[in-house]
């Protein structure tokens, strides 16, 4: 019988968590620049906060639009530009962006959301042009 | 530069935004899906570690889309605020005459009278105990106008009176036949210049 032994990789991980409210351009920043001044490398990015409003595209009103893209888009555009300048400088990193079905299929109700949702798959298809 | 960007569009999942929904929408939208479930959150992010990981090191600019639904729109998951989390098809409403109008019949109602109707204005309702009432209202409602019930047998002189010192936007009149719901619903009979 022969036994083979496979060594087990060992791995030290440190998981440490802040928050902070991505609508607010100021905790956004200083948050990215808590990030930098640990001089860790950033490995990756997974963007998954957003937020839903259904209502018919007719009474759909330019606020609730607005806040739609506030959360699902401009904060996710704002922290990915932040974060992928620290991302160039390791000529490394691997961005997820969570969008949704919504962004395709055309769903009654869900014109702002979906919009949000296609924006997402749109700018993520131009970082990976640029970025690649 | 070496940079990876990729997307995930996951489709109906169990969060709290579900709460809000009734089961029977879950349900029938969860039966609208290839695999005929709801996803879960670790679905989501089982699909993030791959595209993180070297698994995935020469995928980039790639969007998955985690559920396909049998046909375009068939998640339906729209709710309004008068909207309890039903179905389209479900009944909203009962009339005198034993007549039925759907939650989607019901949208496209209000929807019509929304978009004539300015924010802040008063509008007078003249309705009986009908479905104009209620699509009246709930417009009023959507367009942040003021709405004033008032009944529809309402003596002219005592309308006439009412209408000088209030100054009313918008009138809105129901008419005594029922069946022009199928028809035209929306009667503004006289809007101030």
């Amino acid at each position: 019988m022969v036994q083979i032994s496979i060594p087990m990789p060992v791995a030290a991980i440190v998981c440490k968590s802040g928050r902070f409210d991505l609508t607010d351009g100021v905790a956004m920043k200083s948050a990215v620049k808590r990030l930098m001044s640990e001089k860790r490398p950033i490995h990756s990015l997974v963007s998954n906060a957003g937020i839903i409003f259904n209502a018919l595209f007719q009474i759909t009103t330019e606020q609730v639009l607005r806040q739609q893209f506030e959360v699902n888009f401009f904060s996710l555009f704002n922290f990915t530009q932040s974060v992928s300048k620290l991302m160039v400088r390791q000529k490394q990193g691997s961005i997820v962006n969570i969008s949704s079905t919504a962004a395709q299929d055309g769903y009654s109700g869900k014109s702002a959301y979906g919009a949000s949702k296609a924006a997402v798959i749109a700018l993520t298809e131009s970082t990976a042009a640029e970025l690649g | 530069m070496g940079i990876r960007a990729n997307c995930i569009a996951p489709g109906i999942t169990s969060t709290d935004m579900l709460q809000t929904l009734s089961p029977s929408i879950i349900e029938a939208t969860c039966n609208q899906t290839d695999l005929r479930r709801l996803g879960s959150p670790l679905n989501i992010a089982d699909t993030a570690v791959f595209l993180i990981s070297d698994l995935a090191s020469h995928i980039t600019g790639q969007t998955i889309w985690m559920v396909v639904y049998d046909e375009p729109g068939a998640c339906v998951i729209m709710k309004a605020f008068w909207e309890p989390g039903h179905h389209g098809n479900a009944i909203a409403a009962i009339n005198d005459w034993g007549e039925t109008l759907s939650y989607r019949e019901l949208y496209s109602t209000v929807s019509r009278l929304v978009v004539r109707l300015q924010a802040r204005t008063l509008l007078f309702l003249l309705c009986d105990n009908s479905f104009g009432s209620l699509v009246g209202y709930l417009a009023c409602l959507n367009a942040r106008a003021v709405p004033l019930m008032l009944d529809k047998a309402i003596a002219p002189e005592l309308l006439q009176q009412l209408m000088e010192r209030y100054r009313p936007g918008f009138i809105w009149h129901q008419t005594m036949d029922h069946t022009s719901l199928d028809s035209d619903p929306i009667r503004v009979l006289w809007t101030r210049s």
